[in-house]
């Protein structure tokens, strides 16, 4: 039942999700035709505005946009005339999502171990070391960190290649740039909460009947210092396999991550509207699934007074 | 009406003379010859025989990214313009020294009058899937981009021909228009009126044609390197959808043996750190469009090639909003703004500070370049003339201090720059405060035509290689227009020059558009923009003019 | 097991209505609570040194332009790209602006925004997340509260926020106000979501249903008993909406959103200057990327040493 009723609720949120963004779309002024090197006369740009049905009412092209999209047509990009916004999808997501999947396994592995470490060496060289990387992770954000990552890596030690898809190498660096602000947030939010996990009675209690340290830490201090991670990553999962901007600009990548932007630039109304609802599906999908979650961490947690 | 007029009887010397070039492959028009080609190698245009045992292979980069489309008819970018003109040849092409010859003409005639052009088609032009390359296809692709159901990007550089408008603004018909293939071989063209400089019209992307059973066999068939069938030097091999494009020569290409550079990849980064570091690292034998700030440091490099393009970067006022609204207040601005400065210290590519609004690149009949040619260098920085102009500008506004004035600018880091010396240039010299506003293109261009704004930044591409290519601009009637400023004394010297068949009568008229322009000053030119390339040693042979994608047939790779 | 609360906290659980009790308790605990907690934070060594790094920075903001004879908006063109000397303490930028100058003027500004941020997600992020959080799976009324908000933040996140940006732009002058209410719309649903999983989980305790069988509120619950234990995860994820909102500062005024040259901040000095990585004027980009940092450390010592001090089973 619970289900059903969420499934039903994620309908109603993506119609809203789609509807706002309809509205907001054609309320910013700009057309998708004129680009910088002229305008269009208007006669001209009466032909295309008729081609992609921009001449008809808001109400008809949004009851036009909803019958396609019921039957899962996104419709045709009005920039790339030959491509529709399903192709794009199609071909961009692979890409985006070998990145993503790639760097929040980075940045989940690496930051629990680090956090977790770094709470079990309070207040000592670890501690401050992963307080330095954290620090460093979050105030050199990815558009600084990608170029100086190329800078060294490629082109000064040659160990990796500067950028493009391809091989598995080519994955590494932007992958890492992507990883290390995440990385940096859930090694904080995992030291944090382990140290006020390592204060409660039960693991003092556990640790008094003779457990060892790490068995303590893992058995209790980990399962309960996971919900704000959990919490965390739902979104920035939806974020980053959807694929990044300025990683996938500056790494070159084929994904689908410029669509997000170039789209709203461009006024290519079909692309905004079809990179949106992609991502929205894939994010109301994660936070339910995460909901559900915080169940598995912690079996107390009661969602729904349905249970009750 | 008179409709078809046969201009095949009346071939006059006296035409061949005024329209140079338009028969028989050496010459060009008058207008149509660049006045700067460099190539890359250091000073002959013809470079070295390509060796033996190297691969004749370059990979450079497309700053755009991806293309938006490889078909002419839809085409609006330079991204797009780069790859396409090396997959589609025109009735018009380029030589090896940038000038404008037969393409897949081989024969053109033109009418006593100059208004009928008959086109014969090569014999031995083909597609790439090695069907010939008819009349027929000139007609159905020149109709297809007027046809208004198309929606084509721009339709209206065909708007010079006969009926072509009313076709696409559905006031005609297509049959109306003056777009005839009488058979295979012969295609009639019929201008609205005489054009001395069509030939540089016509090579554009919107004239390039396409072959009707591809196009309707497959709506997509642009969109897939397997699907793409064209008539130029090259075809598409492989295109990987924002990666890279390879080009092949076109072994059905009727010139293919005056092509050296075999194949072609276009690599899509559109980062500038990323593709110079390419660059850096060998991956890439090209790049254009450094970023700025590796300008200092590569400036002197022998691998930097600095060249100016057809396009000027200018800010405008609305001349109905106040204090621009007075003219000597316009020109106190442009006096106190110092262009070489700008140009030396702060753009620092190459960029030739603009004392004029027409750019350098078109030869006058003269000989000389249409920009030296000029009467005077307009507004050359002189503070102190600025003072007095402002002040007497005040003074007949009946104000004591210029209130703070608001300077827009489209969202990008150049621009700020700018903005913002010139922001402190007027500060320095003027003692006006200038505040700054910017917003991202397609805002900024409707901000634009709502004329909300005092003074703007504007800077627009000459549409071809003409100084009509930029001075048309400002007619009151043209879409790109948006200072308010109108003057009919201008619109007259632009109608009539348009259409005035001595070059140097209308050369004449030009530069008088341009001292009128220059006078009422709706529009500061700040400088002639350049494109500047780092350009791999080992590739010899690439010609760069105005056009705005250097010419990549000719190159040779000397080394691996 | 026994109560999980401090001796000090025994009061809480008499019973006190809520006319006789001052307002400014109603959240907060006892003076001699708080005299006790920063006693413990000023005996950490290390929260102190990000103090004072921290009152260091505010007072250079304040200061710093006018120790040296630039304005930060003074151009000079024959000067630009300077290494520091002595003449430049932190070099010139590429349009021969003293980086000094500029550094300290942008810390006004990128300070300003980076505190608003903090106390957006505070309010807003801390409240809407305590509330869904603290209302799921309390009868139908608490679930549709709980899943409302947290529709609402399905739609925040998916609506695109440079669309928003555009939208906003078209509406309002840009500004400082502007800004800030760009910042509001988005900033505060990564803190709600946050609190919101850390309520679901702290509610199943004990001490939760003791406090209600004692008649508490669910205001005194929330305020007393859930959001303290929650503090040290509030206080690690303030710390990290600073520098992500004074680098969204430099993205949304280089939009045209936000404040516009030559005013300078911190993260739009870092953005003008991403080219120095190609080019080598390391200090254009490294001065105000440090300051970012500093103020990063600063925040996060002082708010460790808050974790600490805060801490309700360490002892005082």
């Amino acid at each position: 039942m619970y289900i059903v009723k969420r499934l039903f609720l994620m309908l109603l949120t993506l119609w809203i999700i789609v509807t706002l963004t309809f509205i907001i779309m054609h309320a910013i002024p700009g057309d998708p035709f004129s680009n910088d090197s002229k305008t269009i006369p208007p006669a001209v740009l009466e032909n295309m505005r008729a081609r992609y049905n921009l001449d008809k009412p808001y109400a008809v092209q949004y009851a036009l946009y909803l019958k396609n999209l019921l039957m899962l047509d996104l419709g045709p990009s009005i920039q790339s005339k030959t491509t529709d916004v399903n192709t794009l999808i199609a071909r961009g997501f692979g890409p985006s999502a070998i990145l993503g999947i790639q760097s929040l396994v980075i940045a989940l592995v690496a930051g629990i171990s680090l956090g977790t470490v770094a709470a079990l060496r309070h207040n000592r060289p670890l501690d401050y070391i992963s307080m330095f990387i954290a620090i460093l992770g979050v105030s050199i954000p990815s558009f600084i960190l990608a170029p100086l990552l190329i800078k060294y890596l490629a082109v000064k030690w040659h160990l990796l290649p500067v950028a493009s898809w391809g091989t598995w190498k080519h994955t590494l660096l932007p992958s890492i740039a992507l990883a290390v602000s995440p990385l940096a947030v859930i090694a904080r939010f995992m030291r944090t909460s382990m140290l006020e996990v390592l204060h409660q009675d039960y693991i003092r209690m556990a640790k008094a009947k003779g457990l060892s340290g790490r068995a303590v830490t893992i058995r209790h201090g980990l399962r309960n210092a996971l919900i704000p991670v959990v919490s965390f990553i739902g979104p920035l999962f939806a974020s980053v396999i959807t694929g990044t901007f300025v990683v996938e600009k500056i790494f070159a990548i084929p994904g689908i991550g410029k669509y997000f932007v170039d789209s709203i630039f461009n006024r290519d109304y079909p692309v905004i509207l079809g990179t949106t609802i992609f991502y929205s599906v894939i994010l109301v999908v994660t936070l339910f699934l995460i909901d559900i979650s915080y169940r598995l961490v912690d079996p107390r947690i009661k969602l729904s007074s349905k249970g009750e | 009406m008179k409709k078809k007029i046969q201009g095949l009887s009346v071939l006059l010397l006296l035409i061949l003379v005024v329209l140079a070039g338009c028969s028989g492959g050496a010459n060009t028009a008058a207008t149509g010859e660049p006045a700067s080609t460099k190539t890359n190698t250091a000073a002959e245009a013809a470079p070295e025989e390509a060796p033996a045992d190297v691969e004749q292979v370059i990979t450079t980069n497309l700053a755009g990214g991806e293309p938006y489309t490889l078909d002419p008819a839809f085409a609006s970018d330079t991204t797009s313009y780069f790859v396409i003109g090396n997959l589609y040849e025109g009735l018009y092409t380029y030589d090896k020294a940038g000038k404008i010859v037969e393409g897949a003409a081989s024969k053109v005639d033109v009418s006593e009058d100059g208004a009928t052009y008959t086109f014969t088609i090569r014999d031995n032009a083909k597609w790439s899937n090695g069907e010939p390359v008819t009349a027929k296809d000139f007609e159905y692709s020149w109709k297809r981009v007027l046809n208004p159901e198309t929606a084509a990007y721009d339709p209206s550089s065909l708007y010079y021909i006969k009926g072509a408008e009313e076709y696409n603004t559905g006031k005609g018909k297509a049959e109306d228009v003056g777009i005839t293939a009488k058979d295979d071989q012969t295609l009639v063209v019929q201008l609205k009126s005489p054009l001395g400089f069509f030939p540089t019209i016509a090579v554009g992307t919107p004239y390039l044609p396409v072959q009707q059973s591809v196009v309707e066999g497959d709506e997509k068939w642009a969109a897939e390197a397997s699907t793409i069938v064209g008539n130029g030097p090259y075809v598409a091999k492989d295109w990987k959808h924002n990666e890279e494009i390879s080009l092949t020569k076109n072994d059905q290409y009727w010139d293919k043996d005056a092509i050296t550079m075999a194949t072609i990849n276009f690599k899509m980064v559109q980062d500038a750190t990323t593709y110079y570091q390419m660059y850096k690292t060998g991956d890439l034998d090209m790049i254009l469009s450094l970023p700025v700030d590796t300008l200092d440091q590569e400036k002197s490099s022998p691998e930097f090639l600095s060249h100016p393009s057809f396009s000027v970067y200018t800010y405008s006022f609305n001349v109905e909003e106040k204090p621009f609204t007075n003219k000597k207040i316009r020109q106190a601005i442009a006096y106190a703004i110092d262009r070489e400065v700008l140009a030396t210290n702060v753009t620092k590519g190459g960029e030739t500070p603009a004392y004029g609004y027409v750019p350098y690149g078109i030869t006058a009949p003269s000989g000389k370049d249409f920009r030296d040619e000029a009467p005077e260098k307009y507004y050359e920085f002189n503070p102190d003339k600025a003072k007095e102009l402002l002040a007497e500008g005040l003074k007949e506004e009946g104000l004591t201090s210029l209130p703070p004035v608001t300077f827009k600018y489209n969202t990008s880091d150049k621009h700020k720059k700018v903005a913002e010396a010139i922001q402190e240039l007027l500060k320095t010299n003027l003692g006006i405060e200038v505040r700054l506003e910017n917003q991202e293109w397609k805002t900024y261009i409707d901000t634009f035509k709502q004329k909300n704004f005092q003074a703007a930044r504007m800077g627009w591409e000459g549409n071809f290689l003409d100084p009509l290519g930029v001075l048309a601009h400002y007619t009151s009637a043209n879409s790109n227009n948006f200072t308010n400023w109108k003057n009919a004394d201008y619109d007259k010297l632009i109608e009539t020059s348009t259409y005035e068949l001595d070059p140097a009568k209308r050369f004449e008229e030009l530069h008088q558009a341009e001292a009128i322009l220059m006078d009422e000053l709706p529009i500061i030119p700040i400088q002639f923009s350049a494109d500047t390339a780092l350009i791999s040693p080992k590739i010899k042979g690439i010609v760069f003019d105005t056009r705005s994608n250097p010419d990549l047939r000719f190159a040779v790779r000397t080394e691996q | 097991m026994k109560t999980a609360f401090p001796p000090e906290q025994k009061h809480l659980f008499q019973p006190v209505s809520r006319e006789e009790m001052p307002a400014a308790a109603i959240g907060r605990p006892s003076e001699s609570y708080w005299r006790i907690r920063l006693h413990k934070l000023f005996k950490n060594k290390l929260a102190v040194l990000g103090l004072a790094l921290l009152l260091i920075i505010l007072g250079l903001a304040a200061a710093g332009p006018h120790l040296v004879p630039y304005a930060p908006s003074d151009q000079s063109l024959l000067k630009t790209n300077l290494p520091p000397s002595a003449e430049h303490w932190f070099g010139t930028d590429d349009l021969g602006r003293d980086v000094w100058a500029r550094t300290w003027a942008g810390a006004r500004i990128s300070l300003l925004i980076g505190f608003s941020a903090a106390a957006i997600d505070l309010v807003l992020g801390v409240l809407i997340g305590s509330v869904a959080g603290y209302c799921a799976g309390r009868g139908r009324t608490g679930d549709r509260i709980d899943s409302a908000l947290m529709r609402l933040i399905e739609v925040l996140y998916s609506i695109p926020y440079l669309l928003v940006i555009i939208l906003l732009l078209v509406v309002m002058k840009p500004g400082l106000l502007t800004m800030i209410v760009a910042l509001s719309i988005t900033g505060w649903v990564g803190m709600a979501r946050i609190v919101r999983g850390q309520i679901l989980q702290l509610k199943q305790n004990e001490y939760v249903t003791a406090a209600r069988s004692l008649g508490a509120d669910h205001r005194r619950i929330v305020f007393k008993h859930l959001l303290p234990n929650a503090t040290a995860i509030i206080i690690v994820n303030l710390t990290f909406s600073i520098p992500a909102a004074i680098f969204a500062e430099s993205f949304l005024s280089f939009l045209g959103l936000g404040i516009q040259s030559p005013s300078a901040s911190w993260g739009t000095m870092a953005n003008d200057s991403l080219g120095v990585i190609l080019s080598g004027q390391w200090w254009r980009l490294f001065f105000p990327g440090l300051m970012i940092s500093l103020t990063m450390l600063s925040f996060n010592t002082l708010g460790d040493g808050l974790q600490d001090a805060l801490d309700p089973h360490s002892k005082a």
